[in-house]
């Protein structure tokens, strides 16, 4: 129990467990209910509330009785507890005849095995104490269960007309959205205005917004060297990195805001998320490399090797294309109007189209 | 994919605009087609369908702060796409909705029409599909449409679907080439279509070589699975102009953002996309899945390429004798 812990209010621990790190929005846990499940508010609702039960159960038992029990063991209790919770649940709705059932389907015996309550239950019951535990599950489900009953109206209304089975428009506008695709366009909307209402009001969390991404040595090489023309931005480069507002991402919008690194030819994304600031101050012995992050390191050093050969090709593609206009030199001369610039553009005319897109694919290794 | 990449600058935008500007060219011929077989509702239709990408975009690009965003023409592009791939009476909202998908989930929240994962108007095509595929795959014959009533007639991508066996005899070739068969819009008139592939070939010959691949695969799974018993010439005619699959070669599969940059890459891709779509064709439930094809080999492309890329390694690796030669030797540089 460290003395940064005992600072944060109840009050501040559920607002940032529910609202900053959303369990859905930012760190993608247990989405499969989500994306699947929940086409109409009464199912997302039934299924909100047993994943709150659920949680809070866990949480609170795993702090009070589990934290001299080995890991491998705690997992299991987990699912037994979640067992527990769902099929009683299950067997009740079945005897009860509700029509949410049918909807449910498979998914409510899954959450017996919900990610959600053994990653909060290992990241933080069993390091905490129960109050402590019983106000992150209470946090994390309230945030959980938003994001359903949100996600949940708004597939009902658009794809079934209705809300809770009132009739709001006689004809559906996008049936489409009951499907599963249409669960994950919500949820990956959702999670967009999230992040853009974030780094809007409560900037100092934006670095937690964002993805960790690490970068081959080539990369950084290219990206240090691509630099000095970034400095002087056209007024149609769209990334506005050297604008007024530098300090702070307050006017960025969504896409800005998801602007990673200009030059990323090769990178791999590692979601390096804060499972609670709390847990992460207290135990500064987490920063261990966790598998997630080993199987990218991983990934990322076997792309990695390959990456001189490529840097060779690109060093020599560029003096190979001779006088033709590389972007590059097109962003250079962006702040005066050159006419032999609109004169080359003239005898360009007939250039292909591809050639635009050449860096483009050559960053995401589209080709072979 | 295509997230957080600046490469933005003048030369790209006017390229981008120059492409879409040609697209919109091919496009003239199609829509006058159209308006000759079903009358003044086609404007109607591609009216409302170009109204809506335009305002929807302005709206989005004014939330997002995002300045000059239709100057590339791609959300004119996406509403005439749309509207001519929709049968003559079809509903107005959904023209709208398909190009509300296309603009505002498909490829405003991505960044624009270069940084679009999916293409748009193949984005929102097939979301009408999956939304209203009765209303969107249900033809009318061949006619002036007024008021949305027609006598509905059958296209040659439903008989195929349903195993009608067909002779050329019995539907004259000639009626399928000048468009006179019931079908979508814009995409039933080979004649035209093959006068803008021939623009196409001229003026962005790259992009042709998508659409030559897409034909190409397209072809060959007609050649070897025939669904008519005619004899294989009769299923290559029936298969290629059926349904949107020309239309599709040229206007769809066509799309800078979302195809390779080599040639041979354009063609296996091109190719990848046409047999996808020929086998969604025979196992699918619709009875055309072009749009479908089109997205698929979009996402999967990259892992493609991976996979070949993995195979090629691990092949080149074996066969070397001297493991010196191998990567090590790259690494040393």
């Amino acid at each position: 129990m460290s003395d940064k812990q005992r600072k944060l209010s109840p009050s501040t621990m559920i607002f940032r467990g529910a609202f900053i790190y959303n369990p859905v929005l930012v760190q993608v846990i247990g989405i499969c209910p989500i994306v699947a499940a929940t086409v109409s508010l009464p199912a997302a609702a039934v299924l909100a509330a047993i994943t709150v039960l659920l949680l809070i159960i866990c949480e609170t038992f795993a702090s009070v009785a589990l934290k001299r029990v080995p890991a491998w063991i705690r997992v299991a209790i987990y699912m037994i507890i979640g067992l527990l919770i769902a099929c009683p649940a299950m067997y009740y709705m079945d005897v009860r005849n509700y029509g949410v059932a049918t909807s449910i389907g498979i998914y409510l015996p899954l959450l017996a095995v919900s990610s959600l309550a053994a990653l909060r239950c290992e990241k933080f019951a069993v390091r905490n104490n129960p109050l402590a535990s019983f106000i992150d599950a209470f946090s994390a489900g309230l945030g959980y269960s938003v994001v359903f009953l949100i996600v949940g109206a708004i597939r009902e209304l658009l794809g079934n007309g209705t809300i809770a089975g009132r009739v709001i428009f006689e004809n559906p506008a996008a049936p489409g959205l009951l499907m599963t695709f249409g669960g994950f366009t919500v949820v990956g909307l959702l999670a967009a205005l999230h992040k853009a209402i974030v780094i809007r009001f409560f900037p100092r969390f934006e670095k937690d917004m964002s993805f960790k991404i690490k970068t081959s040595r080539a990369e950084e090489q290219r990206a240090a060297s691509v630099r000095g023309s970034e400095k002087k931005p056209s007024a149609l480069n769209r990334g506005k990195i050297t604008g007024p507002d530098t300090a702070s991402n307050e006017n960025t919008g969504i896409s800005k805001t998801e602007a990673l690194p200009k030059t990323s030819e090769k990178v791999v994304y590692v979601p390096d998320i804060p499972q609670g600031e709390e847990a992460a101050e207290q135990s500064p012995s987490d920063s261990e490399v966790l598998p997630l992050e080993e199987t990218a390191l991983e990934i990322a050093s076997d792309y990695n090797e390959p990456q001189p050969e490529k840097q060779q090709q690109d060093e020599t593609d560029v003096p190979a294309r001779g006088d033709e206009i590389t972007p590059k030199a097109a962003d250079e001369n962006n702040g005066e109007d050159n006419p032999n610039e609109i004169n080359e553009y003239a005898d360009e005319f007939d250039r292909d189209i591809s050639e635009l897109f050449e860096n483009f694919r050559k960053k995401h290794n589209l080709d072979n | 994919m295509s997230f957080g990449i600046n490469t933005n600058n003048r030369e790209e935008e006017k390229l981008t605009r120059r492409f879409y500007s040609d697209m919109l060219i091919m496009l003239i011929a199609p829509v006058v087609m159209a308006w000759y077989y079903y009358g003044t509702a086609v404007f109607k239709t591609i009216i409302v369908s170009v109204l809506t990408a335009v305002v929807l975009e302005l709206t989005a690009s004014f939330l997002l702060k995002e300045k000059g965003t239709l100057k590339d023409l791609n959300a004119v592009f996406t509403g005439v796409v749309i509207a001519l791939l929709l049968p003559a009476n079809v509903s107005l909202w959904l023209a709208v909705l398909g190009c509300a998908f296309a603009i505002l989930i498909a490829k405003m929240p991505f960044g624009g029409t270069r940084f679009a994962p999916f293409m748009p108007a193949a984005a929102g095509f097939a979301f009408i599909c999956l939304c209203r595929p009765q209303a969107v795959f249900l033809y009318p014959t061949v006619g002036i449409v007024s008021n949305g009533e027609a006598t509905y007639g059958v296209s040659l991508a439903s008989m195929l679907k349903l195993n009608q066996s067909m002779g050329l005899n019995v539907i004259s070739f000639f009626n399928v080439f000048i468009g006179n068969i019931a079908g979508p819009v814009g995409a039933t008139c080979i004649m035209v279509l093959i006068g803008a592939a021939v623009f196409l070939a001229i003026r962005q010959p790259k992009s042709a070589i998508n659409s030559a691949g897409f034909i190409a695969g397209s072809a060959i799974m007609a050649l070897l699975f025939p669904r008519v018993l005619n004899g294989i010439l009769a299923s290559l005619v029936f298969e290629l102009c059926s349904g949107m699959l020309i239309f599709t070669a040229l206007f769809l599969i066509t799309d800078p953002a979302t195809s390779p940059k080599r040639p041979q890459s354009r063609f296996l891709y091109g190719a990848f996309a046409g047999i996808l779509c020929m086998v969604m064709r025979y196992f699918g439930i619709f009875q055309e899945s072009a749009c479908f094809a089109v997205l698929i080999s979009s996402a999967v492309w990259p892992l493609v390429t991976a996979g070949i890329k993995r195979l090629v390694s691990y092949f080149d690796k074996k066969s070397r004798a001297k493991p010196k030669a191998g990567r090590e030797m790259i690494n040393e540089r």
